[in-house]
């Protein structure tokens, strides 16, 4: 993670000590802080205000040393070790208008930190911070959280709750937008939705402790072999922010078996398959240290935000974990790369990507950072892979790359000769032509790349992106996955709905209708798992059917006599992922057991089947009837079932058998038809032969 | 022409036993039995096409290695068979079978793969790894861009006279004789007076595949870089060609013109000293080293070769 100093504004002379800042949570676009005993109030871009000149209020002539908490019309801080101070520089309760200093009278309490809220709770209160603390007028209690609230009627109170806090609480984590707070304690991570407090006359109700909903239970896979620890979870809040499709963000805490040192993680987890990954380690302890994370948009498919961002760095002496205005700032002191002096940076900025710090001293101002270019596409591409996946391919020794989740419409590519350098990715492209719908697939035709969507196809001419031209063809159906579309002497051929379609690089056209029949059984919610292969004469496509989560079904469609006479068959075998090669004829599968394997061998003991057309009998206007079915059949000692269906009718079977090629025929039940067809059933897994043709008598 | 009456009589398809064939297997969707066409078959399940004139039943799948998770990516490339199997990317040996994991760490979701020479490039969109596939060597995609300047102390005596701009890329090195080279670092200064530059930089790499870096440095006063100095030339070719009328022989003239001059901007022969090319090649280090005593003077510098990545970017993960 990388910050760049985009402009400073040094109408104050901050060469005092300068306090930490903090920014309004119901305007972005503003930050507060104080210096030399004066509120200042920062707005974007550059309008620096002085509020109030404190130094009147302060006993002592000292001055405040931590900014705390900004609710929604003041600020706390703290004087001292013992001294708190909310100063409301605009506040509108009754009687209380007006700029003021406001003594909250705690000398005995040492604030260790606290949580900032700022949220009406119903019935006219309004919560405005929480400070846990020790007090030593309430030592029975153990350690105490205080909610400091504005009841209308009453002014200021502090309310008292036993939380079941064991020992201080040591981070304060974050004020969600949404109406949560969190913080840690030693005995684990707590969270809770400002929903769920309950305000009964000075105190909160028991019920907010433990608010339903707010816990979940961790999952056992991590318990010790995967991270090395044995985790004893405490609280794992199950939802904080940001639901997309299927995916579940949130934090958790895990301590050792010794209780000793516990890690503060943050999580995101697949609510369908329940994987849990990118699980970061975002402060270890006392929120100091931590691991190397990267950053990724959690917000990426939210309707209501999509541009924030959760940027997380590396947990060493400088690190920083910081992020958008609802999230937790763990540790925010970043070290200036040009000053060499402690930047307090408090939140992105959500809309522009820009942070707001100040530096520690040394006259620097206020100071606007901007994440740095490069970090910002980094930040972009670094979503973690999600419907169709990344693909990737390689032409005129360039690398092109789609399917970055919420980066659909973005064509990446790479320099030339130099796969490992990609470019800055190429947004929009398709939108005219695609109607915004996302990239699906990327395949090389006849010297020209193709982009598909659901839409169609678009073309990209020219060996360099100085000479790139786009051209929109004249398919309108285009394919619903890359893995799913496969390049063949014929054209790229890919299934939708209603069948096999295939595309020329000019339009696209449905050559395989029957494949409308096979894949009205799709099973649709698991088709980004579906893949297909072309081996150089069939196109094999597996596909998950029914309920089923794995692809189950097989369509192989033979090539060899060329697009107008392809023929297809239906399969149950199952397969995961496969790759032909077609450099030795082979086909590898995978399955979901872990089997890697090739195709081919010995006969599969499947189960097959094969229904006839149907024949009329004595030209449909009157019936007839067939005597005698003529066959031609290899059977090597299984049993041919043969059912035949009159009018519609299966009549009773008839079975033969033979262990050599053996032409003979077999009476066909009486009576006179319209029409007759016949279903054949083998079961035995033996190297059965049907030879063309056969005949009816 | 003939007329109606002296043609032929229409042949008449001779009426036989009906046929029933298996050679087309399934492909419209007609719900019609009746009116399929011959050959076609209704319903087909596990068939095998693979004889000519026949069918058969289906083959079965032949293991050749078992014990893995989910497998949800394959990818081949020689004889080199990678599997991606949860957050594993195995490698097989295809004459062996021999099995070696070569890398724990991807997201689990499928893995993208292609080969290029001898690297595979992999990724599922969250992870983008490389494997130099003689060694199985793990790195990711490309290098990251030095991100800090290297510094140019005063030495001994006995060195170059002027201000300097000191600059380093790091290089990754490959035993096939591959090489790749990252875009210059942040530009830091060294003034010496016929003294000794000592160079430092960082002696570790952000990437296990650097090997080396290389160390660049700009003639005393010149800090154009090649792209800076080719646009200048440009320009002033068209200030050229306009002001001498040349551009009436047209397109054939600027690209005979253009080339030449590409190409004496290439080997630094401009003799235009308003657009003097750098920063030139000073000299390789390996990585791990951590102090450099440069005494190249100006004239051996020039002749070595200019920075030529005018963008190189492993924007995309890195």
């Amino acid at each position: 993670m990388t910050l760049s100093i985009i402009g400073r504004y040094n109408a104050v002379d901050l060469s005092s000590y300068c306090v930490g800042n903090v920014q309004d949570p119901d305007d972005l676009d503003s930050m507060y802080f104080i210096n030399a005993n004066k509120l200042y109030k920062f707005t974007w871009p550059d309008t620096l205000t002085m509020l109030v000149d404190l130094t009147s209020y302060l006993q002592n002539n000292s001055f405040l040393t931590a900014a705390i908490a900004k609710d929604v019309s003041s600020i706390y801080g703290e004087l001292g070790t013992d001294l708190h101070y909310a100063i409301a520089h605009s506040h509108s309760t009754p009687g209380e208008g007006g700029m003021r200093i406001v003594d909250v009278n705690l000398t005995n309490l040492s604030i260790t930190t606290c949580v900032p809220a700022g949220y009406s709770v119903g019935g006219g209160f309004h919560v405005h911070m929480f400070i846990p603390d020790t007090f030593v007028a309430y030592t029975e209690l153990g350690t105490v959280f205080y909610a400091r609230s504005v009841i209308s009627a009453e002014g200021y109170q502090w309310f008292g709750k036993r939380l079941g806090l064991t020992s201080p609480i040591t981070q304060a984590l974050s004020l969600n937008n949404v109406g949560s707070i969190y913080w840690v304690d030693n005995a684990g991570f707590h969270g809770i939705g400002y929903s769920d407090w309950r305000v009964t006359g000075l105190s909160l109700s028991a019920s907010a402790a433990q608010t339903p909903g707010m816990y979940d239970t961790p999952p056992g896979a991590y318990d010790s072999a995967l991270w090395g620890y044995n985790y004893n979870w405490t609280h794992w809040p199950k939802k904080i922010r940001g639901w997309d499709d299927n995916w579940q963000y949130g934090f958790g805490v895990a301590r050792t078996s010794n209780g000793s040192v516990f890690d503060l993680w943050f999580y995101r987890k697949n609510v369908v398959t329940l994987q849990y990954q990118a699980q970061y380690v975002l402060a270890v302890a006392n929120g100091e240290g931590g691991t190397a994370v990267d950053a990724f948009d959690m917000w990426q498919n939210d309707d209501d935000v999509s541009t924030r961002w959760i940027y997380f760095s590396h947990g060493s002496a400088n690190g920083v974990v910081y992020s958008s205005s609802v999230w937790p700032v763990v540790a925010t002191n970043y070290v200036d790369v040009d000053t060499g002096v402690n930047v307090y940076v408090h939140a992105l900025h959500t809309n522009e990507q820009y942070c707001y710090a100040v530096h520690s001293g040394g006259g620097q101002g206020v100071c606007i950072t901007k994440l740095m270019e490069t970090e910002l596409i980094t930040g972009e591409a670094e979503p973690s892979i999600g419907g169709i996946g990344a693909r990737i391919l390689m032409k005129d020794k360039r690398v092109f790359f789609i399917g970055v989740p919420g980066y659909g419409k973005y064509l990446w590519w790479g320099q030339p000769l130099e796969p490992q350098a990609l470019d800055v990715g190429w947004d929009g492209f398709n939108s005219t032509v695609f109607d915004d719908e996302d990239n699906t697939s990327i395949n090389v035709l006849d010297d020209n790349l193709y982009i598909g969507s659901q839409k169609g196809f678009i073309r990209l001419r020219g060996k360099s992106p100085d000479s790139w031209v786009l051209d929109q063809t004249l398919a309108t159906i285009g394919p619903l996955s890359d893995k799913t579309s496969s390049i063949t002497p014929f054209g790229l051929i890919y299934p939708r709905e209603n069948g096999l379609w295939l595309f020329n690089g000019f339009t696209s056209v449905l050559f395989f209708e029957k494949g409308k029949n096979l894949l009205n059984n799709v099973n649709w919610t698991e088709y980004a798992r579906a893949f297909s292969l072309w081996d150089g004469r069939y196109y094999r496509l597996y596909y998950p059917s029914g309920s089923s989560v794995e692809n189950d079904r097989e369509l192989v469609v033979d090539l060899i006599g060329g697009i107008e006479n392809a023929r297809g068959t239906e399969g149950d075998r199952a397969a995961t992922f496969g790759f032909a090669d077609l450099t030795t004829n082979t086909v590898y599968l995978g399955d979901a057991s872990g089997n890697l394997m090739t195709l081919g061998g010995t006969v599969a003991s499947r189960a097959f089947s094969l229904t006839t057309k149907e024949y009329p009998c004595n030209g449909l206007l009157n019936a007839g009837s067939f005597s005698a079915l003529h066959y031609d059949i290899d059977l090597a000692g299984a049993t041919l079932t043969i059912i035949p269906i009159c009018d519609g009718v299966e009549k009773a079977a008839l079975t033969i058998t033979n262990t050599t090629r053996t032409r003979s025929k077999v009476s066909l039940p009486k009576g006179n038809f319209y029409r007759v067809g016949f279903r054949f059933e083998v079961t035995t897994a033996v190297a059965v032969k049907f030879y063309d043709p056969w005949y009816l008598e | 022409m003939a007329s109606p009456s002296q043609r032929a009589p229409a042949q008449r398809k001779p009426q036989g036993p009906p046929e029933i064939s298996f050679a087309k297997g399934i492909n419209t969707f007609q719900t019609n039995r009746l009116l399929l066409d011959p050959g076609e078959a209704a319903t087909l399940l596990n068939a095998d096409f693979d004889q000519i004139g026949a069918l058969g039943i289906v083959q079965a799948n032949t293991p050749i290695a078992t014990g893995m998770g989910r497998i949800h990516s394959i990818y081949k490339t020689g004889d080199h068979l990678f599997v991606g199997e949860g957050t594993n990317l195995v490698h097989f040996l295809v004459t062996t079978m021999a099995k070696t994991v070569v890398y724990s760490a991807f997201n689990g979701d499928d893995i993208s793969m292609l080969a290029y020479e001898n690297f595979l490039y992999a990724t599922e969109g969250e992870n983008k790894k490389k494997v130099y596939i003689p060694t199985l060597a793990v790195t990711e995609w490309g290098i990251e861009n030095p991100l800090t300047a290297p510094s140019g102390a005063v030495g001994d005596t006995g060195g170059p006279s002027g201000t300097y701009s000191l600059y380093y890329t790091y290089v990754a090195k490959y035993p096939d004789g591959t090489e790749y080279e990252t875009d210059l670092s942040p530009v830091a200064t060294a003034i010496v007076d016929t003294a000794k530059i000592e160079w430092s930089y960082p002696s570790t790499a952000p990437d296990s595949q650097v090997t080396h870096l290389r160390l660049y440095r700009d003639k005393s006063g010149v800090t154009a870089t090649l792209a800076q100095a080719r646009v200048a030339i440009e320009a002033k070719q068209t200030a050229l060609e306009q002001s001498s009328g040349m551009v009436k022989f047209g397109n054939l003239f600027q690209t005979v013109i253009r080339s030449q001059t590409n190409k004496a901007v290439s080997q630094n022969m401009v003799a235009d000293p308003d657009v003097i090319v750098g920063p030139f090649f000073v000299d390789e280090v390996e990585i791990g080293t951590v102090l450099y005593v440069d005494n190249v003077s100006d004239t051996d510098l020039v002749q070595g070769a200019p920075f030529t990545r005018e963008r190189y970017r492993p924007i995309f993960g890195v």
